[in-house]
């Protein structure tokens, strides 16, 4: 808004912010925490907004790498096993006397292999993404087994090792795994809504043939992404090692579905083109509140699901209705 | 179209609070103490969940019994998390992972709520109390039962899940306390099978290939009854001895494929842990410990020892 006038500047951005696609579901929190607030009484307190600032910031990060994938018009369903994959890779060659950051430095390396294989396979063998990706998830999921034999992996560094603050620790009283998360979006926001190659991955997410024909180079953003991706399931799973002090092979069991519920919610688009980190970053926070909110109101517990999958299918009911689907039907 | 957006938000939240309201309306007055298992739909902690609300309804109070849906660690400790927000008068927790519990438990303490656990423990945690099998001394009552159909003694082999399970290890060690120095253990026992039920099966072919004539077995857990037809295919061989008394068969766990088998002369004695009890014995010391009261560090729940003589009523309870 640099070269506008301030009134001009101010209008636009109300007359924007009322036709964004994030307007919808911040409404939709708004009111989820105003309706807990009331029901549940122990819900706005500083302590429990800490809790759940930690808790989404693990689905949280991954997401941010899930929604560019899903912007290039792709998925990955690895997520989960790689975030369990680095997780005990972390731990066990921790406990094998490596340094602490060689040890996450060669763990995200090994994300990163995986992400550079599904993006191999997607690009230079024309597969469907869900298909390398479900392999990946199995295999990567496999390698955890066979790090851990099935055990836990404990006692890798001493009760006051500075390495379990990077998830148990807090800054100016706001968890560290938050404090990343929010790092990490600023950054993704950025890189995608301002530079060149975010507008690039959109522009092959919206039309590929036409990405293709104004000269991108849609397979190496498309590898880049399943890598990106990989990497923050990385990020995740260490820094959940972390917070746990412990490492245990399904960790990260079954969050992909969390991490594509939370891009969904947020109004990304499965068939590509579409997404913000903003909304992504609502929809990590909706489906912990939602969690949260679940446990503090006493919800029968087998119900729990329920609701959540009830939200997903509102959310995306919702940005069907922003984008005037029965007018044009 | 506002109107709309506005209308399914509404609608909710609308969810949202009835959902709650019910529970919390009731939950108003009573106490409320937290039953966590280490994961949901486990049969085991289903029985527990019902103790749990059989003993919390005597005393007057309201069992609350959440969990994760999967075995996750992080899932467990975000809930407990949750139930320090909500205040509730007590938690028992059966953790997934006795070191990655430990924080939570302190933070729970720290604001006055006390914890204890059951079924598995975490001992070096700040948990007030224990509420769960003494695995040593149910694998003693098993090895009692094993000695005592086999007055002789005779070869035995044994099956465990997997070979670092303290649990089970306990099991097998209180098992051979009570075996005379008439009982010979077979090479390569115990045998692992990963807790896999299939897995099971085919290491009890394994075993009994190679030795022909052997007098007995223990599995520390029930794995390779929970795939019965199998089971019954894999001791087709020696279903007369069993029968006869002259193969025992002595199995951990009293679930109702278990039973059956039992009842069909399948297996000799089972030894259930009672997950009854670790629901009820969790209410009673939390709402002990919320009165300002002691309980002791580790409560033995115990164990039920099912035979032919009194399976038919075990299997009326089942039902």
């Amino acid at each position: 808004m640099s070269g506008a006038t301030e009134d001009q500047g101010r209008r636009s951005f109300v007359s924007r912010a009322l036709r964004s696609r994030e307007t919808g579901i911040i409404l939709a929190l708004i009111i989820m925490v105003i309706g807990l607030s009331v029901f549940a009484p122990d819900f706005a307190t500083p302590d429990n907004f800490l809790n759940d600032s930690r808790n989404f910031s693990f689905v949280g990060i991954v997401v941010l790498g899930q929604a560019m994938v899903m912007i290039t018009g792709g998925i990955d369903l690895s997520v989960g096993s790689v975030w369990g994959l680095s997780a005990v890779s972390s731990a066990a060659l921790m406990n094998a006397g490596m340094g602490t950051i060689p040890a996450c430095v060669l763990a995200l390396l090994i994300a990163a292999a995986f992400g550079l294989f599904n993006g191999l396979c997607v690009t230079k063998l024309r597969m469907p993404p869900f298909v390398p990706t479900l392999a990946t998830m199995s295999i990567a999921r496999a390698l955890a087994l066979v790090i851990t034999r099935g055990h836990s992996i404990d006692g890798f560094r001493p009760d006051d090792s500075p390495f379990f603050n990077l998830g148990g620790g807090a800054i100016f009283g706001l968890p560290n795994p938050f404090i990343i998360f929010v790092v990490l979006s600023v950054i993704a926001s950025l890189v995608l809504s301002r530079s060149v190659y975010g507008r690039q991955l959109y522009a092959v997410g919206g039309n590929e043939r036409a990405a293709r024909l104004t000269g991108l180079e849609v397979d190496r953003l498309k590898i880049s992404v399943y890598v990106i991706s990989a990497v923050l399931a990385g990020v995740a799973g260490i820094i959940e090692v972390s917070y746990l002090s412990s490492a245990i092979s399904n960790q990260g069991l079954g969050k992909e579905l969390s991490v594509i519920a939370a891009a969904v919610i947020g109004g990304t688009n499965l068939t590509g083109g579409e997404g913000t980190i903003l909304g992504v970053f609502i929809g990590a926070v909706i489906l912990e509140v939602l969690r949260n909110g679940l446990v503090l109101l006493g919800t029968d517990a087998y119900w729990q699901g329920v609701f959540v999958g009830s939200v997903i299918v509102l959310a995306v009911f919702i940005d069907q209705v922003r984008k005037g689907f029965w007018r044009t039907r | 179209m506002k109107n709309l957006l506005l209308s399914a938000a509404a609608v909710m939240t609308v969810g949202l609070g009835l959902a709650g309201a019910a529970g919390h309306a009731q939950a108003a007055e009573k106490k409320v103490f937290a039953l966590v298992p280490k994961a949901l739909g486990v049969p085991f902690y289903a029985d527990a969940e019902t103790g749990c609300e059989a003993e919390a309804a005597k005393i007057g109070a309201t069992c609350l019994f959440t969990g994760p849906a999967q075995l996750d660690d992080a899932a467990q400790i975000s809930i407990i998390r949750d139930l320090i927000t909500r205040h509730v008068a007590g938690i028992s927790v059966a953790p997934n992972n006795p070191d990655s519990i430990k924080n939570v438990i302190a933070a729970a303490l720290k604001k006055g709520i006390p914890v204890i656990t059951f079924d598995s423990d975490s001992p070096t945690s700040k948990r007030i109390a224990f509420v769960g099998t003494n695995n040593e001394s149910a694998g003693a009552t098993a090895g009692e039962e094993f000695a005592k159909a086999l007055p002789n003694g005779g070869t035995y082999a044994v099956l465990t899940g997997g070979l670092s399970a303290q649990n089970l290890n306990d099991r097998i060690a209180g098992f051979k306390s009570k075996l005379g120095p008439n009982f010979k253990e077979v090479t390569g026992s115990p045998y692992a099978c990963d807790d896999d039920s299939n897995k099971g099966v085919q290491v009890i072919q394994d075993i009994l290939a190679k030795n022909p004539k052997l007098d007995g077995i223990f599995y520390s857990g029930g794995w390779p009854m929970f795939a019965p037809a199998a089971y019954a295919k894999a001791l087709k061989n020696r279903a007369a001895d069993l029968k006869a008394g002259k193969f025992v068969v002595v199995s951990f766990d009293t679930l109702t494929p278990q039973l059956k088998l039992l009842k069909e002369g399948l297996a000799t004695v089972l030894v259930g842990q009672r997950p009854y009890a670790m629901g009820t014995g969790s209410i009673d010391e939390l709402n002990t410990l919320s009165n300002g009261g002691t309980v002791p560090k580790i409560t033995d729940t115990g164990t039920d020892v099912v035979t032919s003589a009194n399976v038919d009523s075990f299997l009326a309870k089942a039902k």
